[in-house]
């Protein structure tokens, strides 16, 4: 449905061009959940926006094809995306819920307003979709006309997520959807995204820092560093048997409360600058594995198996090291 | 190494801010009261790794800021090496410090931007007079290598813009090692650090308590890294000790229904592993007036009656395992 292929984003900065996306391809089916995880400053953020054609001035789509249905979103004009795609074909859900809404209208008329602009119904049918929308999302109906500083935060990301569903889109992307909120609170989104997803067959894309959200939720996970697409693979084989080091690193970075103790391995050196990125493989010089060959060669996506992609000169060589022979 | 001596002690402690309300209230006298910390209790042994754990505005940062004296309590008794700490004037106060020290959550802002990080890790020292000249070169040198930021040249005349996120908390450690205090709270350490790097400062604060013997409260509303780095465990809600015990233990088998609730809700890292979460009603209240009786008995799922009239008491249910819930008494 969404096919992203050969993605290059750029920002020009005084200090020259920040090359945030390079060279990223993935798709993601109908009904799908797609993860994209990372750290802070991996483009995962830059990749998403620029799918849905908002990115920040200074930005730009150097090359690659954002094909969705028959539509190219890296070459269309904001006027179409407007009227074909945004709000009823993709939606998105932003990080900070808190800033997100505007604090001087009613949360119902927020989300009326895209409705009457989208769908052309009267305000009377658009309140009466609030309503259902808020149904949906488990928030009491009677509170559509409060106003976000009315809402807990918890209630603003549902009304984040019902403003995104309000035109009926079957792409959501979701940029770390539950980072700002509690443990209790943030268990709660995971299950309502999970639940919406299955009764409205939606696609969702779902950005995040945090692993164990991903293996919460997701079908798919692709794993960004340094704004290269590492690897990319069904959720289950992502973390039982990952093969790119940086997502054995990742993974093995983190604690978990479901297992017995034992020592985690932390990631040396730190992510690079994205102004100067290292030749080579980009995570070469954190690579326990690194060689010669990473330090010069750029290292391609491969598929090792059906839609398991991975960027690693040496997969079979610390497959072996990691797993055994089989 | 967990000993038997017992550290510090914290009685009753309650720390009640001023709320800020209209202007009729306040020529009226009515001041509301922000009940962050309210009657909390316990003992931290030397060696230990005590984690205060629980959702934003549970009171975790508040204790430990009191605890070390940051900020005065409204009542309560706080007792180091049988101390009374509030109890010490100026001169005493300055020599505690050595001994008690914090390590914060932001290392974007708990770094000074205009000061070399040479200056930053010498600035403890220099306020407590401890070392000038080229001994306080050394110590500092010294201080870097601890925190495996080396070669400490490379570091030392570099500026906090310089340095990741990681790095910067690593500076924040070398600040309070430098002191060689005995005692370390530690809030939030890693939770503004990159990912990658979490799993390092973890490490590499578990490895200095083995080294110089310290004894930590590390403050996390991450269940996962409390199981990781602690002894033991504290969950807090709306300013008050829920449920205390050994971690393992306790996030294994939690009693009290909030921790439940907690532990259902913290995602797992592994796809095969489906649970059924225990979902609280609402959000958590206002501090400023919490409910009477248990303060999660509007929200907790098997509420009986006795719960909004009677407050639970933090009772001792097994060897070293404590939980304020009627249903469990």
């Amino acid at each position: 449905m969404l096919s992203v292929e050969g993605l290059v984003t750029r920002y020009s900065t005084m200090m020259g061009d920040v090359k945030a996306v390079e060279d990223i391809t993935f798709h993601v089916k109908k009904g799908e959940m797609f993860g994209l995880a990372g750290e802070s400053g991996c483009g995962k953020t830059t990749a998403i926006l620029s799918i849905i054609n908002l990115l920040p001035s200074n930005g730009r789509i150097v090359s690659g094809k954002i094909s969705y249905h028959d539509h190219d979103l890296a070459n269309i004009s904001k006027a179409e995306l407007r009227r074909d795609i945004w709000w009823k074909k993709i939606s998105i859900v932003f990080q900070a819920a808190m800033n997100a809404l505007n604090p001087v209208l009613s949360v119902e008329d927020q989300i009326a307003e895209a409705i009457i602009l989208h769908e052309d119904l009267i305000k009377q049918a658009a309140l009466e979709k609030v309503k259902k929308l808020f149904e949906l999302v488990g928030i009491d109906p009677t509170r559509t006309g409060n106003y976000p500083h009315e809402f807990s935060g918890g209630m603003r990301q549902r009304a984040m997520i019902a403003m995104a569903l309000a035109c009926n889109p079957e792409l959501i992307i979701m940029d770390e959807p539950t980072t700002a909120l509690d443990v209790v609170v943030q268990g709660e989104v995971l299950d309502l995204v999970k639940k919406l997803q299955k009764e409205l067959n939606l696609s969702v894309i779902i950005i995040t820092h945090d692993l164990s959200v991903i293996a919460e939720i997701c079908d798919t996970t692709g794993i960004m560093y340094a704004g290269k697409l590492v690897e990319c693979a069904d959720t289950r084989a992502i973390f039982k048997k990952p093969r790119h080091p940086y997502t054995q690193g990742l993974i093995g970075a983190f604690p978990s409360l479901s297992s017995s103790w034992r020592r985690l391995e932390g990631i040396p050196g730190s992510p690079p600058d994205l102004l100067n990125p290292p030749p080579g493989c980009k995570f070469h010089p954190r690579c326990p594995y690194a060689q010669e060959r990473c330090r010069e060669e750029e290292p391609i996506s491969i598929e090792i198996e059906k839609d398991h992609t991975v960027a690693c000169h040496f997969i079979d060589e610390i497959g072996k090291a990691v797993y055994g022979s089989q | 190494m967990v000993t038997n001596d017992i550290l510090l002690k914290v009685e009753n402690l309650r720390k009640y801010f001023p709320a800020r309300t209209g202007f009729v209230s306040s020529i009226l006298g009515r001041t509301e009261w922000v009940h962050a910390v309210d009657d909390v209790s316990f003992e931290t042994k030397r060696g230990e790794v005590l984690c205060l754990v629980g959702e934003s505005g549970c009171g975790k940062t508040t204790t430990a800021r009191v605890l070390i004296r940051l900020d005065e309590p409204t009542d309560g008794k706080v007792y180091f090496e049988g101390e009374d700490i509030f109890a010490l004037d100026r001169k005493r106060l300055k020599n505690l410090r050595l001994k008690m020290q914090m390590i914060f959550q932001d290392p974007y802002t708990s770094t000074n931007p205009r000061m070399t990080i040479f200056d930053a890790v010498a600035e403890p020292l220099v306020v407590h007079k401890l070392a000038s000249g080229k001994e306080l070169a050394e110590k500092v040198a010294q201080g870097l290598e601890s925190v495996e930021l080396t070669p400490p040249e490379a570091f030392m005349y570099r500026y906090p813009h310089e340095l990741s996120g990681g790095q910067r908390q690593r500076v924040g450690i070398a600040r309070v090692l430098i002191l060689e205090p005995e005692f370390i709270a530690a809030d939030e350490p890693v939770s503004m650090v990159d990912v990658s790097l979490r799993a390092g400062i973890l490490n590499l604060l578990l490895d200095l308590k083995d080294k110089y013997n310290l004894t930590y409260i590390f403050i996390t509303h991450n269940l996962a890294q409390a199981k990781y780095i602690g002894n033991r465990i504290a969950v807090m809600y709306l300013g008050k000790i829920v449920e205390m015990g050994q971690a393992a233990a306790t996030l294994g088998e939690p009693l009290h229904p909030y921790t439940k609730a907690l532990v259902s809700n913290v995602p797992i890292p592994d796809p095969d592993i489906v649970r059924e979460r225990i979902h609280l009603k609402g959000e958590i209240p206002t501090p400023i007036n919490p409910p009477s009786g248990c303060r999660l008995h509007p929200r907790c799922p098997y509420v009986i009656e006795k719960c909004s009239t009677e407050e639970p008491k933090l009772v001792e249910v097994e060897k070293g395992h404590f939980v304020a819930c009627h249903l469990v008494e």
